[in-house]
């Protein structure tokens, strides 16, 4: 069975299609590229998985719920992470916080033993942060824990961003251009660990991706939107002689007159 | 070895606190029992708007409704002092409660019109709720008493109010390194990454009225008793802005800015009598500097804060990892309002 499944998911912003009629499921342990030009829809998809927009129709099945009908902390706590496409930093906050908040949910206690901080509050701040200390260590980012994160280089924020997604074991995680500004280096370690997260973790990933080397070698299937509605879907190799896709990205014969 | 520049301090301006009445007569226990209304005021300002980022130009409402809950339960009820003060607290919470749903769907400018209509309304009402409130006679508050002891001097009400003081400002502290005040700050660094990392929106803004409301009832319920007459102009608009600027004005991340801020509000006027209608000019310049260049009076301590991490340096044993040079967490309390990333827009 698939974890998400995607049936028929339409949105206009007043009166501009966005989203045309998108059916598509995502398997467990699947990376699932999302492909297409500029406005094609890609980011305004990953909102509405993630509940920041809600569509016009259709439904969004994961873990048998209807994802359309819940609001964003809900479906983030379902196990649905994501990160942004111009990242949403808790920027005056260190980089430790950053990934702490991204596991605080699990760990709010009622408001009353907060205000008088009681042993359990305290315990339970104490297991965040062991936690927390535990996700700095694996993504590399002990070293800058302390650091606050608007100060980082780029790179190494988007990183922040993956490992507060990661804090909150996700079953899907939703990569809005994970690689977006980083150096070939660093796209790669990206890549990386995108496959390792598939392969050790069990994860299923959705990835929004304009590199287009980091798609051909991660991705068992791709999807490609253009103009709100999904023109193909395939392996990358189905996708890559798809002449939907060339028609997309270079445009008709005629256009070049 | 642990020696700690926060604790020091707290330790010297409690006991200035403590002493300071013995040098001053009645008119200087008014005053610092003014103060410490304010302060509470101002720490309800701390959690709204220094953790929560909401705004708020009605809190004289909760003020008055803190005031009056607590003065006609006394009165009415015959309820003991202390449980009025509680029941006015939590009277002002459920208002603010109530004030969180707009909160929810509306910010900045319209948020702060929301609020300011909240006040008008609450002003008028108890204005016209003539058998309640007395109206344009106004209420006469019996004086505070405690088991049976009535505090007839504003001498001793100031230690009741010192205490109540530290009590609040402990509870706000808890809350702020909470995770439910932590979550709080995260909505108001960035909402959608707050939202996207499991944190209710509602349930927060909620706890942040209902808290901020909470402490400004609690206050005015202590209020009507230092003054002993409530009257509805006592909690004008004027009052809710000189609340937030004077919160402003103290700082807004510190509980020590807090006090400062009420410091501010009540002898500001003692201080500017001379001035005369130059004080308003004077009010106007300090709130502008704070806003624009300090975050608050209290951030001119920060450069003997860094002088005396620097200084605690240098006489740590090197290798000592708690006083390990170059860590982080300096840059973090000298600047915790990094607003642009300006160097990765391209990207």
């Amino acid at each position: 069975m698939a974890l998400l499944e995607i049936s028929r998911l339409s949105l206009a912003f007043s009166g501009l299609r966005a989203l045309a009629d998108i059916s598509f499921d995502i398997a467990e342990r699947e990376i699932v590229g999302l492909i297409g030009p500029n406005g094609a829809g890609k980011s305004t998809l990953i909102n509405c998985i993630s509940g920041l927009y809600r569509p016009d129709a259709g439904q969004i099945y994961f873990a048998a719920r209807d994802l359309s009908r819940c609001t964003p902390h809900a479906i983030a706590a379902m196990g649905v992470r994501r990160t942004f496409q111009n990242l949403q930093l808790f920027q005056e906050a260190t980089v430790r916080e950053n990934v702490t908040l991204g596991l605080a949910y699990r760990y709010q206690s009622n408001m009353w033993s907060d205000l008088f901080d009681v042993p359990s509050a305290r315990r339970k701040r104490t297991a965040a942060r062991d936690e927390a200390t535990g996700i700095l260590a694996d993504c590399g980012l002990s070293e800058v824990s302390e650091a606050i994160a608007a100060k980082l280089p780029y790179g190494t924020q988007k990183s922040v961003e993956l490992a507060r997604a990661l804090a909150g074991h996700p079953q899907l995680l939703l990569l809005d251009e994970p690689t977006a500004g980083m150096n070939p280096q660093e796209s790669r370690r990206v890549a990386e660990t995108v496959r390792g997260l598939r392969d050790h973790e069990g994860i299923s990933v959705l990835l929004i991706e304009h590199d287009m080397r980091v798609i051909m070698s991660l991705c068992d299937r791709i999807i490609v939107l253009d103009h709100g509605e999904k023109i193909a879907e395939g392996s990358p190799a189905e996708v890559k002689r798809a002449p939907a896709v060339m028609r997309a990205y270079l445009g008709d014969e005629g256009d070049h007159a | 070895m642990s020696l700690n520049l926060r604790t020091l301090c707290g330790a010297v301006v409690l006991l200035f606190l403590a002493v300071i009445p013995f040098g001053l007569g009645n008119y200087g226990h008014y005053l610092l029992a003014t103060i410490m209304i304010y302060a509470l005021v101002a720490l309800s300002f701390n959690v709204l708007l220094g953790i929560g980022g909401q705004i708020s130009i009605g809190h004289a409402a909760f003020w008055a409704i803190g005031a009056y809950a607590c003065a006609l339960s006394v009165i009415k009820l015959g309820l003991p002092f202390l449980l009025g003060v509680a029941f006015a607290g939590i009277m002002a919470a459920l208002f603010g409660a109530l004030v969180a749903l707009p909160a929810l769907r509306v910010q900045g400018h319209y948020l702060a019109i929301a609020t300011l209509g909240f006040a008008l309304i609450v002003q008028q009402v108890l204005f016209e709720w003539e058998t309640l409130t007395g109206g344009r006679q106004g209420l006469f508050v019996p004086r505070p008493s405690l088991f049976g002891f009535e505090l007839t001097s504003d001498f001793s009400y100031y230690y009741l109010l010192l205490g109540v003081f530290l009590l609040i400002a402990w509870i706000t502290g808890n809350f702020a390194h909470s995770f439910t005040g932590r979550s709080l700050a995260a909505l108001r660094m960035s909402t959608v990454a707050a939202e996207c990392c499991g944190i209710a929106r509602p349930r927060h803004i909620i706890i942040a009225f209902a808290m901020s409301a909470f402490c400004t009832g609690i206050s005015g319920a202590l209020y009507g008793h230092l003054l002993g007459h409530l009257s509805t102009e006592t909690f004008s608009l004027a009052v809710s802005l000189s609340f937030l600027s004077m919160a402003v004005i103290g700082g807004l991340h510190s509980r020590a800015g807090a006090l400062l801020g009420g410091a501010y509000l009540a002898l500001a006027p003692e201080v500017l009598r001379e001035f005369k209608d130059a004080q308003m000019v004077i009010y106007g310049v300090t709130l502008v500097v704070c806003v624009q260049f300090l975050r608050g009076l209290i951030s001119l301590l920060e450069p003997v804060q860094r002088a005396f991490n620097s200084l605690r340096r240098r006489w740590a044993r090197p290798g000592h990892p708690r006083f390990a040079p170059g860590t982080q967490d300096v840059d973090a309390r000298d600047n915790p309002r990094i607003k642009s990333r300006d160097a990765h827009d391209g990207a």
